[in-house]
């Protein structure tokens, strides 16, 4: 079975890069509701995160003679969304990076007993974009901060800077809610 | 110690990672306008570079027949050579040499040189070529009949040139009377040993 499968995305993927539109659609609706989950978690607004699918669709049509087949053509074309979203973001926002934190700070902060009843959606939409990408790059696509600092283009530092208040700022938001609901219930 | 399972981001990356957001549009018809269009702008270069490519042929050529244009006479020279050459061709030199081609061509010749004075420079050069090759045509000839020469005795060879220049085919004339005495007499006729015919008339006969 796996070998029967592995054959079908070869012939997938050897079909895309002939431009094939019935193979390009077949990629599309394999992936669409995937890509367009991680173009949410970047950028809030659902129209602009569709927008942001469609450009890194044609980008992956246009590009794929690019793919040298090193790592997985899946894990190409989630790279190809995520770059999409951060150009979209760096070219409508205005992102401001703060000034860095001594390492002092920089502490794993312990969880206490909390059951993990939440839309993760909701907490991520309530992060500044620079600390939003920061986070999902660091946490969800496990970039390492030299990467990140590479992508963003800011020093390591500042990296570490926005992924430590990225997560401050999570729990805090997380626990107002937490209190909320409680208070609701009583 | 905070175990990966009990921490935020662990299931925030679940949730993420999970989940599956259904488009609130119809996404893939603008991805295919979109890749349509860039399908056609890849055409369009591709024909911007034929276009080119066949614009920088023409012009070469256009160079290389200009060119060539102004070295013809010595080329069409050239040309003629080879055709001379080729002998191994039975058919061709047998057309060359048949008695009514070079009638015709002797006829074109007398053509030309009575209208060469009435003609323009140029087209006097252009009509003028083929004269040459009817020169190489008698040149040809002339080789064979050189070798025929030394075959024929001397006395015959001042008549045996002219007729090589000017194989005119012999008219005969035949006299109707005779024509008419050879068809009601065919029996009196007979061949001498010479190949002539002979008629034998007894006259005191009625």
């Amino acid at each position: 079975m796996k070998l029967l499968f592995g054959h079908k995305k070869d012939d997938l993927l050897s079909r895309l890069k002939k431009q094939d539109p019935a193979a390009q659609k077949i990629f599309y609706e394999q992936n669409v509701k995937k890509f367009l989950s991680v173009s949410r978690s970047y950028i809030n607004d659902l129209y602009q995160a569709e927008d942001c699918l469609i450009k890194a669709f044609c980008k992956i049509f246009k590009n794929i003679e690019s793919f040298r087949e090193e790592g997985s053509f899946d894990g190409w074309a989630r790279r190809v969304v995520v770059n999409e979203c951060l150009n979209f973001i760096k070219s409508h926002k205005t992102v401001f990076y703060l000034d860095e934190v001594s390492p002092s700070y920089l502490e794993e902060i312990h969880e206490e007993e909390v059951s993990f009843d939440f839309n993760a959606q909701q907490l991520l939409a309530q992060l500044p974009d620079n600390y939003r990408m920061v986070f999902n790059l660091h946490i969800l696509e496990g970039f390492s901060h030299q990467e990140i600092a590479d992508t963003l283009n800011i020093s390591t530092a500042v990296s570490k800077t926005q992924l430590f208040r990225a997560k401050e700022k999570l729990r805090k938001i997380y626990f107002q809610q937490q209190k909320q609901l409680k208070n609701e219930h009583v | 110690m905070n175990t990966s399972e009990n921490n935020l981001e662990y299931h925030i990356k679940k949730q993420i990672n999970e989940r599956e957001i259904a488009p609130s549009r119809d996404l893939w018809s603008e991805i295919e306008t979109q890749t349509q269009t860039m399908n056609k702008n890849q055409s369009k270069k591709i024909n911007w570079f034929l276009v080119a490519a066949c614009l920088v042929l023409t012009l070469s050529l256009g160079v290389v027949l200009f060119f060539d244009q102004n070295t013809q006479p010595d080329k069409k020279v050239a040309a003629i050579n080879p055709r001379e050459s080729i002998k191994e061709n039975p058919v061709e030199s047998e057309t060359i040499n048949s008695p009514e081609i070079i009638q015709q061509n002797q006829q074109k010749y007398v053509e030309i040189k009575n209208n060469s004075s009435s003609l323009p420079p140029d087209r006097e050069v252009s009509e003028i070529i083929p004269e040459k090759k009817e020169l190489s045509v008698i040149k040809e000839n002339s080789q064979e009949i050189a070798a025929q020469i030394s075959q024929v005795p001397a006395e015959k060879i001042l008549a045996k040139t002219d007729s090589s220049k000017v194989q005119v085919k012999k008219k005969r004339y035949v006299d109707p009377s005779t024509l008419l005495f050879s068809v009601e007499h065919k029996d009196v006729i007979e061949k001498t040993r010479e190949g002539s015919n002979v008629a034998t008339i007894n006259l005191n006969t009625k």
